[in-house]
């Protein structure tokens, strides 16, 4: 088929002749064809791809200068602004919504010769684990469709497990992109907050959210990252990175590193699957010449109050622009009052989003600001500073991204409070701001498991590295969709 | 304890037109009730995460128009007001 | 006892783009939504970038109404729902929990009292509303973004004023002071807008808003203060409410109850980081602020010897005083000074006067040293000054042009004595022992030389002949 390969391999293929852009353009394209109507991953398909692909190969043709990216098919979670493409988040209040300007992430690569190959399903406004809360319908798991694919970035998890293109942007607020790439058996990476620009990320809650890629190798997402990280003018809260090369070195292993085992992690309330596969992982990790010991970080205890408490807050205030007044849905607004037309339209949010404006709106009134809002960033703070003490001991941290294997489809719909506490493994690292990474481990009952390492703020090419390391020890079978 | 009473009001302050609030009160209330954790920890410090930037990295003061006509992206009248429900 | 306080809104309108992006600050004189971009209308996605200068001109406006500027500011959210509000959001600072806003507890002088400044904010202007038709019919608001991220200050005092006649004069020099710093034209309509709040005998508190003028908040304020009184006459309580100033009727009207205060559920704003404003910056700016009126008018009268009325105006208006300093040498300073306070002004007092205005400082400088140097009378230079200010040309091209060289010699000016002596014989005879009349013959010189003459010679002139009759 060809579509299996990585981004690093297409890129070797395009280059020494043995495929045109067209033709790998092509072959996505049917494979889209086929697979959505099981998965479900994309909800718009862009389609000029195969003009913009035979745009490259001319350009190849003609030796002009190719970015990069050499007409790579990539999709964008459809929370991140593309020019003249919808960004509808998965809602109805931006069903037909079509940026007028590409999110800087979108225009770098765009910049390098990617191709956006379509816009992927996502819980809506990026509130969920499970993709379940789309408007649009849940995203299915491709290596179980009855089962969910993670979330909410679980239309990129999906797109590139089900071999629907080479790598995808996601975003992650709560651990929403390494969810889906534990959940799918692919990589995804959470930068260190500051590092990927947020302009064009719709935004749910400023303070915590990253972009970050996911695809099939972690050389691939390293290749990503260098091209949408560092500053940007559009963007006061990025940082300088000094512009690295990610895929520098990444073969450097990981002899003589200290790895921190979080013991909150991989104690009670772990799936025994889980829980056994960790341990293997960690086994490996020590063949491989690290030194793994337990780390405590207890903190991490409270770290889904405080993350939920601080994300609803931003949500509430972050999607009270939404009224349908300059853009969204057709509902015609003569004749009604300000306040009436916009609570009708707004009713249109889903449930989870409500629940979560409704809480967001709680914690920031009048007298409760101190009692929860001000205590979450003062929790957050704390998780920080033991992080920061954990990594003078420690180079990097490990856990399982997830505590469970991949659950049915309307499973835990009903119970908000327990789909929360799923993100308690990835939670820390969006509250630190501290880079993580899930790499694909092991199978257990044809469901995946992922493996998640934490490095310091900015230790992206520490982290790289070591995720580097483990994967190249696995052995995993091809996708079987 | 949360009523309905206290979710209508939610509702009313983030504008959204609740079809049945007694739906969300049992949820809500379980939320906070997992909240309340928080406000019984016992922190020392009162240190908050902040982002900082010194005054000279901040944007230059100069008028670049922007380069697209916005406003025919969006809802608009004939004469390129946006149009919004009355106010009394 | 009356106590009122203020809540003034200043526009940056001499900044060139607005608070957070870099669409243009004064929004006047475009068409509808054509001063827009994705960060000031709010799209999904977009983020604030802050505009450096907005914060060093905030600070500027602080340490000048004596306020302690933080060295680190932060930004808030305030939220609420409304058709001019793009975000639903304003962007803004606030004090509650510890000072973070640009400025905070200064104080201004007026007349014998220290006015306290609570606060100063750095904050964005919401867009503007139209409402189609009349009120009752209309099924439909229109809304211009123009304005929308436009920057403003925020200046709230305490409620330190006694009188809306301190009101008037704080607000003047307010105005003449943003002025002077160069960061706000307040003759812009909507540029300075002030709200206030008014309590007698330690009642309740009223706001009053929607005053569009400096003259109306005076007129509003004595209207409020009276209404009350007239209450508290009665014995009947005075709510605690927002009124608005009806234009038309010139009175307060109740508005909504400040009871039902809105939950804006303030946070803080994650995109713009904590601003760190380092104390050498605070100095730099402190130090390079243009110089203040009240020092400027004791420069001029100690260094120029100019008169304390003529220092004053000169002093209190821009325009005014660039000329002076670009014009005047020293030497010729008291002149310039008069020129531009006595004869300039009537040609030089509204905005379109000065954009038309054709004069430069040579102009003033020229003119100065003709009349002091007897090249031309003062009358003269009145001429000379009003073709300069039409035309622009040269001071000597217009002496020459309308023949405004002084007559000095004594020959060419006897002549024309002697015709005056020969169609004057009456005031001739009188002349002889009044001295009116005597100054009515200089006068009759002056107009047949159509004031060229030299007054003085001219006296002289006549008098020696009256003698020798």
């Amino acid at each position: 088929m060809g579509l299996e390969i990585s981004a690093t391999q297409y890129l070797q293929q395009i280059k020494n002749g043995s495929t045109s852009v067209e033709e790998y353009v092509a072959k996505t394209l049917e494979r889209i064809k086929k697979v959505e109507k099981k998965v479900h991953a994309f909800i718009s398909v862009n389609e000029n791809a195969l003009t913009q692909a035979k745009q490259v190969d001319k350009k190849l043709k003609a030796k002009e200068k190719v970015g990069s990216c050499f007409g790579m098919p990539i999709s964008i979670k459809d929370n991140i602004c593309t020019k003249g493409m919808k960004t509808t988040c998965a809602s109805k209040m931006l069903e037909d919504f079509v940026a007028p300007y590409d999110a800087t992430v979108v225009s770098r690569l765009k910049s390098q010769d990617s191709i956006i190959i379509g816009k992927v399903n996502l819980d809506e406004f990026a509130m969920g684990s499970t993709t379940e809360f789309s408007y649009f319908g849940p995203t299915k798991n491709p290596w179980n469709t009855g089962y969910v694919p993670g979330g909410s970035s679980g239309g990129s998890g999906v797109s590139v497990s089900a071999l629907e293109c080479l790598a995808s942007l996601g975003s992650d607020t709560g651990g929403s992109v390494r969810s889906p790439a534990s959940f799918c058996s692919v990589v995804g990476l959470k930068p260190t907050y500051g590092l990927v620009s947020r302009y064009g990320l719709v935004s749910f809650a400023n303070s915590i959210e990253q972009i970050g890629p996911l695809a099939r190798t972690v050389e691939d997402v390293a290749f990503i990252l260098n091209i949408i990280s560092g500053r940007d003018s559009h963007d006061n809260t990025t940082l300088d990175n000094g512009n690295p090369d990610y895929t520098k070195d990444l073969d450097a292993g990981i002899s003589g590193k200290k790895i921190g085992i979080i013991s909150e992690m991989i104690g009670d309330g772990v799936d025994k699957d889980v829980a056994a596969a960790t341990n293997r992982a960690i086994s490996k990790l020590q063949r491989l010449g690290a030194e793994c010991i337990p780390v405590s970080i207890d903190s991490a205890v409270h770290s889904v109050a405080a993350y939920y408490t601080i994300a609803s807050a931003e949500a509430s205030s972050n999607l009270a622009r939404y009224d349908n007044v300059r853009y969204g849905f057709n509902f015609d607004l003569e004749g009604y009052e300000f306040n009436a037309y916009i609570s009708k339209t707004r009713s249109s949010f889903g449930p989870e989003v409500t629940r979560r404006m409704l809480l967001g709106a709680f914690v920031l009134s009048a007298g409760y600001y101190g009692k929860y809002y001000l205590k979450a960033q003062k929790v957050r703070s704390m998780i920080k500073s033991q992080l920061d003490e954990a990594f003078k001991k420690v180079d990097l941290l490990v856990a399982p991204t997830m505590p469970i294997l991949p659950f049915k489809i309307g499973e835990k719909i009903d119970d908000p409070l327990t789909l929360y506490l799923l993100d308690i493994n990835t939670i820390i690292a969006n509250l630190a701001g501290i880079p993580a990474i899930s790499v694909p481990y092991e199978l257990a009952h044809g469901l995946p498991i992922g493996i998640q390492f934490f490095a310091n703020a900015m230790q992206e090419k520490l982290l790289l590295q070591a995720a580097y390391a483990l994967h190249k020890t696995t052995n995993l079978p091809e996708v079987p969709i | 304890m949360v009523k309905r009473e206290e979710i209508e009001r939610l509702g009313d302050l983030i504008k959204i037109e609740l079809k049945n609030p007694e739906k969300y009160v049992k949820q809500v209330e379980q939320i906070i009730n997992y909240f309340e954790r928080l406000d019984k920890l016992e922190i020392s410090s009162d240190k908050i995460l902040t982002h900082e930037l010194t005054l000279d990295k901040l944007r230059e003061d100069k008028h670049i128009p922007y380069e697209e006509k916005i406003i025919e992206k969006l809802k608009h009248t004939k004469e390129n007001f946006v149009k919004a429900p009355k106010m009394i | 006892m009356t106590k009122i306080g203020l809540e003034i809104h200043c526009q940056l309108t001499k900044l060139e783009s607005k608070l957070f992006c870099s669409c243009k600050a004064d929004y006047r004189g475009f068409e509808p939504n054509a001063n827009i971009c994705p960060v000031c209308i709010g799209l999904p996605g977009s983020l604030p970038i802050l505009n450096q200068n907005a914060v060093e001109k905030a600070a500027m406006i602080s340490i000048a109404l004596g306020c302690k500027v933080p060295q680190k500011i932060g930004f808030f959210r305030k939220n609420y729902f409304y058709p001019d509000l793009p975000k639903s959001f304003q962007i803004t600072q606030y004090n509650a929990y510890g000072p973070t806003s640009i400025g905070y507890d200064g104080k201004v002088p007026i007349e014998d009292k220290e006015i306290r400044i609570r606060r100063i904010q750095l904050e964005e202007d919401p867009g503007r509303l139209i409402y189609e038709g009349s009120s009752e019919k209309t099924q439909v608001t229109l809304v211009d973004y123009n304005r929308a991220g436009t920057p403003l200050v925020e200046i709230v005092t305490e409620p330190d004023f006694e009188t809306p006649k301190q009101v008037r004069l704080f607000l003047n020099i307010l105005a003449d002071l943003v002025e002077n710093l160069g960061v706000s034209d307040p003759s812009l309509e909507g540029a300075l807008r002030v709200d206030g709040n008014v309590s007698i005998d330690k009642g309740n508190r009223v706001e009053i808003k929607n005053v569009g003028s400096f003259r109306d908040i005076e007129k509003a304020l004595h209207f409020e203060i009276t209404r009350q009184q007239s209450l508290a006459e009665r014995n009947i309580p005075i709510p605690a409410e927002t009124r608005h100033w009806d234009e038309a009727r010139k009175i307060t009207v109740s508005a909504r109850s400040k009871e039902e205060e809105q939950d804006y559920r303030y946070f803080p704003e994650a995109d713009i980081p904590t601003i760190l404003i380092d104390k050498t910056v605070i100095e730099r700016l402190g130090r390079n602020m243009p110089e203040s009126i009240i020092s400027k008018k004791e420069r001029y009268i100690k260094k120029y010897g100019i008169p304390l009325q003529v220092a004053e105006v000169l002093s209190s208006d821009k325009f005014y005083s660039d000329l002076f300093e670009q014009a005047n040498n020293e030497k010729n300073a008291k002149e310039i000074a008069n020129l531009i306070t006595t004869d300039l002004k009537g040609f030089a007092d509204t905005k379109e006067q000065r954009e038309q205005l054709k004069l430069t400082p040579k102009h003033l400088t020229d003119l100065a040293d003709a009349i002091m140097n007897n090249k031309i009378t003062r009358n003269s230079g009145k001429i000379a000054l009003q073709e300069i200010v039409k035309t622009g040309k040269p001071l000597s091209e217009i002496i020459s042009s309308l023949d405004l060289g002084h007559v000095d010699d004594q020959s060419s000016l006897s002549k024309v004595i002697d015709d005056v002596f020969v169609e004057e014989q009456k005031a001739v005879a009188e002349a002889k022992n009044d001295p009116d009349t005597i100054n009515y013959l200089v006068g009759k010189v002056m107009k047949k030389t159509k004031g060229k003459a030299d007054p003085s010679l001219t006296l002289d002139l006549i008098k020696k002949r009256l003698d020798a009759q």
